[in-house]
């Protein structure tokens, strides 16, 4: 497994509000990481670095070795956790608008997925149920063969069903040599699949190491350590 | 990717403004036929007690009125409309799919631009080809006069010509003058962002006072319609090239989507 990430001193301030505080991470390739942490404490803002959507106030950051930009985006997956694909296009249409921006999107594979769905590749997006929005964009991202995948709280605000179909479709269809980021703070829903933990508080990282080394020498779950780690 | 980019911009195009052109061509031919029909409206006045001819009135009335509305509004509307799909193509949520492209953010601002200018150029057509259509109505004074402009054989095809230049910088200028806007009020919510309105407003001023200033000095300094008119084209594509790079900086390091 090799570095993918690489995040040296990395600083994002809001005007005098420090968003992200001089962190310092290393992740590697073919992990499903876990970025936990309270509301506040700066998951977003880290994803949002990494995906180019903010640039940090100070520090660096690199994925894959390359700088945040143009070609780093074309290897990074990234699911928001707002609705972001536009009302008036068809659901075909925004499969056609991947298939033109992403090499590594797959089709076919989208198409199957969306067809299991029974949602109608003929259809308004702004016809489609909230549910039903959220299940197209995940089918976006997770059918990119990508080397990065960001997911930005994937199953808040879904019931525990969907959760579980979410979860399961991560783990079905990501690359394995990619790594996977999933931002949340549900860790119980979570926690069967991660490989690696990243806690964070304040934009300061807190807990970082492997997901059964943690247990392991904490005695307790995932779960339990952050309840501990972020009592009130 | 600026080709892809482009696409998708044209497809949007098509969906939106075909049904506007379908209704701005179909109201000059409406007006057309009116005229063929022997329908006049002046003379119509004079029959209006006949319930007939006054129901035909209201109907030419309103034929009209939408023809007129139409080619006013549809010189803005691609403006505004531009201006609006940048802001959310960039600034909203539409932002997280957009500003993750793996394209560079002057890809993007090009491609809004193209798009913007090819609507303007198809509007400006489909305008004329209306004009065209119902101009023969010997009741459309104001119609007849614009085409007559358009097609007056007195001024040279360089003048024409370097009118459209200067319409088309015009234009692309008050595009960019949106995409600044938009861009500044998204920096921050609240204060900065009506800094950024104020900033924009007194751009507009200033541009358009020193833009004047040019073309004065110009005409003063002996040079003809159309030298002058290209001055002022050079210097609005300097204030062009400037707000694009304001723009494009505010993409790269102060994109704010909440």
């Amino acid at each position: 497994m090799s570095e993918l990430i690489k995040c040296v001193n990395l600083t994002k301030s809001y005007g005098s509000k420090e968003a992200l505080c001089s962190l310092d991470l290393t992740l590697e390739s073919g992990k499903i990481i876990g970025l936990l942490g309270p509301n506040g404490s700066g998951k977003t803002t880290l994803i949002k670095i990494l995906c180019g959507l903010l640039t940090p106030t100070d520090g660096y950051v690199s994925i894959d070795g390359m700088k945040i930009g143009a070609q780093t985006k074309a290897i990074v997956s990234y699911l928001p956790e707002r609705t972001y694909i536009p009302s008036w296009m068809r659901v075909k249409h925004i499969l056609s608008y991947f298939e033109d921006f992403y090499a590594d999107f797959r089709r076919p594979l989208a198409e199957d997925m969306l067809t299991r769905l029974k949602v109608d590749l003929n259809q308004k997006v702004k016809t489609l149920s909230k549910g039903n929005k959220e299940k197209v964009q995940l089918v976006l991202v997770m059918s990119r063969n990508a080397k990065l995948y960001l997911l930005d709280e994937p199953i808040a605000g879904v019931d525990p069903a969907a959760r579980d179909y979410i979860l399961d479709t991560i783990i079905t269809n990501y690359n394995p040599d990619a790594s996977v980021i999933i931002s949340t703070h549900l860790i119980q829903d979570i926690e069967r699949i991660l490989d690696d933990v990243v806690m964070i508080q304040y934009g300061h990282l807190k807990v970082h190491g492997s997901a059964d080394a943690i247990r392991n020498e904490k005695g307790m779950s995932i779960d339990q350590l952050f309840r501990e780690v972020f009592r009130c | 990717m600026l080709r892809k980019l482009v696409k998708h911009e044209y497809i949007y195009l098509i969906k939106t403004f075909t049904p506007i052109y379908i209704i701005y061509l179909a109201s000059a031919a409406a007006l057309r036929l009116f005229t063929l029909f022997g329908y006049d409206f002046i003379d119509s006045a004079a029959k209006a007690a006949n319930p007939v001819i006054y129901s035909m009135t209201i109907i030419y009335f309103f034929v009209v009125a939408a023809f007129t509305i139409l080619a006013s509004v549809m010189a803005i509307l691609t403006m505004a409309d531009n201006v609006r799909r940048f802001k959310n193509n960039m600034f909203t949520d539409e932002g997280y799919l957009t500003n993750t492209l793996p394209v560079t953010a002057t890809e993007h601002i090009a491609a809004k631009l193209i798009a913007g200018c090819t609507n303007f150029l198809c509007s400006f057509a489909v305008l004329t080809l209306g004009l065209f259509i119902a101009s023969r109505s010997s009741t459309s004074f104001i119609l007849k006069a614009i085409w007559e402009a358009i097609t007056d054989p007195d001024v040279e095809i360089s003048e024409k010509l370097t009118i459209i230049l200067l319409i088309f910088m015009v234009y692309i200028t008050f595009q960019l003058l949106g995409y600044l806007a938009v861009s500044l009020s998204s920096m921050a919510n609240g204060g900065r962002g009506f800094l950024g309105g104020i900033v924009g407003a007194f751009s507009t001023v200033f541009g358009l006072i020193f833009i004047s200033r040019v073309a004065a000095f110009s005409v003063a300094g002996g040079l003809g319609a159309v030298p002058s008119m290209l001055m002022v084209c050079l210097v609005l594509l300097v204030f062009c090239v400037i707000m694009g790079l304001i723009v494009t900086m505010i993409i790269k390091n102060h994109l704010n989507l909440q």
